[in-house]
């Protein structure tokens, strides 16, 4: 190769390695906010558990029970499953190993003789399962990086509506699982019907035990509406946090992920540099020998 | 005139947006508009598209628009408010509520009635409805 060939290409990827590296520290910083937000959700989540509590000691025994999104349907033909992805790549495996997580899913719920309805969040999950000619029911784009109540809120509405409905029978999610920045997991949770262990308070066994013993006498408490209206609302709002949970890990995830990916492209272009240096020197050599030789030969020839 | 101030916090599902004592609390659930002042009988009630004002003092009102979400006043007289969405009263466009109505009124022409999902697309739809009426209030 000649040596301006090889300047060019060292030029192309120093530009390269400015970019990558400029996307590692934005991704950096965006990651340490979604880290903020998704922490941030558990008080609300904690709240939530106890006002539910509340609402149900209320209404009444049974009633907690026969909130509609904690019904198992006792057929289970049609499954919901939902693709937590992101709207742009270049982050490694982040999306693909979602997708696979999700087909691989699919093959064995229709195995089982099951439908699958496909539901995507993220351009990047969308535009894959409409690339292999899914159908794809419901599809939430634009957000992914750092998504809010108001998107898990419109996802949770469709989901519970078709659940209640009877149009699925489960909802599955599979989304990146953060564990650490340098660490994603795929993870696959089910969504609907609800788990109770979701709605119960955990841990607080002090709150458990008869909380009406404590203190001396209560004054009655007033319910806007009544309190088995307020638990048939409160109690959907569980899917939603849970999905918001995902949501909020899979950006934190996603932004780890890219982080890492940038940071091995930044490592990798270093060294291609490298090689790409020592390729001009030794090329600036040989062209430097040539002319030396070719001298030396045009003198001998005068002799 | 100053009141006994209470403790209030108000959450939201992405962090807390307040913390702190105030003298009353003024909202509005399903029930209707609502005041709130210490030693204010337990309650627990579902809040409504309203603005949500949290006198901290005479001179100091702070002003947010609630979408939605739960009061609750303790045994104890804490007061909870877990709102799904809240944002400044500066923030409130009558162009953002109208469209939200609008896709609100689009996804409600795509249920089939008597299902939940129309249910639920009614309910958003009259949520939608209360926001884009309350630009009059503000």
């Amino acid at each position: 190769m000649a040596q301006r060939d090889v300047k060019n290409r060292i030029g192309s990827v120093q530009n390269i390695r400015k970019i990558t590296r400029a996307m590692e520290m934005v991704s950096a910083a965006r990651l340490r906010k979604a880290e903020e937000r998704a922490a941030s959700l558990r008080p609300y989540a904690d709240a939530l558990r106890k006002m539910t509590r509340q609402a149900a000691q209320a209404a009444g025994s049974g009633e907690l029970q026969a909130q509609p999104v904690l019904q198992t349907h006792e057929q289970e033909q049609t499954v919901g499953l939902l693709l937590v992805t992101a709207d742009r790549g270049l982050a490694g495996a982040f999306n693909s190993q979602i997708l696979r997580a999700g087909l691989q899913r699919a093959a064995e719920l229709e195995a089982d003789g099951k439908s699958v309805r496909w539901y995507a969040t993220g351009r990047r999950g969308l535009s894959s399962l409409t690339f292999r000619n899914y159908e794809v029911a419901a599809s939430y784009t634009g957000f992914t990086d750092a998504p809010n109540a108001t998107h898990a809120h419109e996802i949770a509405e469709e989901l519970v509506g078709a659940f209640v409905d009877q149009q699925i029978d489960r909802v599955e999610i599979i989304f990146n699982h953060y564990v650490s920045p340098l660490v994603q997991e795929v993870s696959r949770q089910t969504l609907l019907p609800l788990s109770k262990a979701e709605v119960e308070v955990e841990g607080d066994p002090a709150a458990d035990a008869a909380p009406e013993a404590t203190a001396g006498p209560k004054a009655l408490v007033e319910y806007e509406p009544d309190p088995a209206e307020i638990l048939a609302q409160l109690v959907p709002e569980f899917v939603e946090v849970s999905l918001l949970r995902a949501l909020l890990e899979s950006a934190a995830s996603e932004h780890g992920a890219r982080m890492t990916a940038m940071r091995s492209a930044s490592d990798n272009a270093g060294e291609v540099i490298d090689n790409l240096t020592l390729a001009m020197n030794r090329a600036r050599q040989a062209e430097i020998t040539q002319e030396i030789m070719e001298v030396v030969a045009g003198a001998e020839a005068l002799n | 005139m100053a009141h006994t101030p209470f403790r209030v916090d108000v959450l939201t599902p992405t962090g807390e947006l307040f913390g702190g004592e105030v003298e009353q609390v003024s909202t509005r659930t399903v029930a209707g508009e609502i005041g709130i002042l210490a030693g204010h009988a337990p309650l627990l009630g579902r809040l409504e598209p309203a603005e949500l004002k949290l006198h901290v003092s005479d001179g100091d009102v702070k002003r947010y628009v609630q979408i939605g979400g739960y009061v609750q006043v303790a045994q104890e007289g804490n007061v909870l408010l877990l709102v799904d969405e809240a944002f400044p009263v500066e923030e409130y466009s009558v162009e953002d509520a109208k469209q939200r109505q609008e896709k609100a009124a689009t996804r409600l022409a795509a249920c089939d009635e008597g299902t939940e999902a129309h249910r639920l697309a009614l309910a958003a739809k009259q949520r939608a409805d209360a926001l884009v009426r309350l630009a009059d209030r503000l």
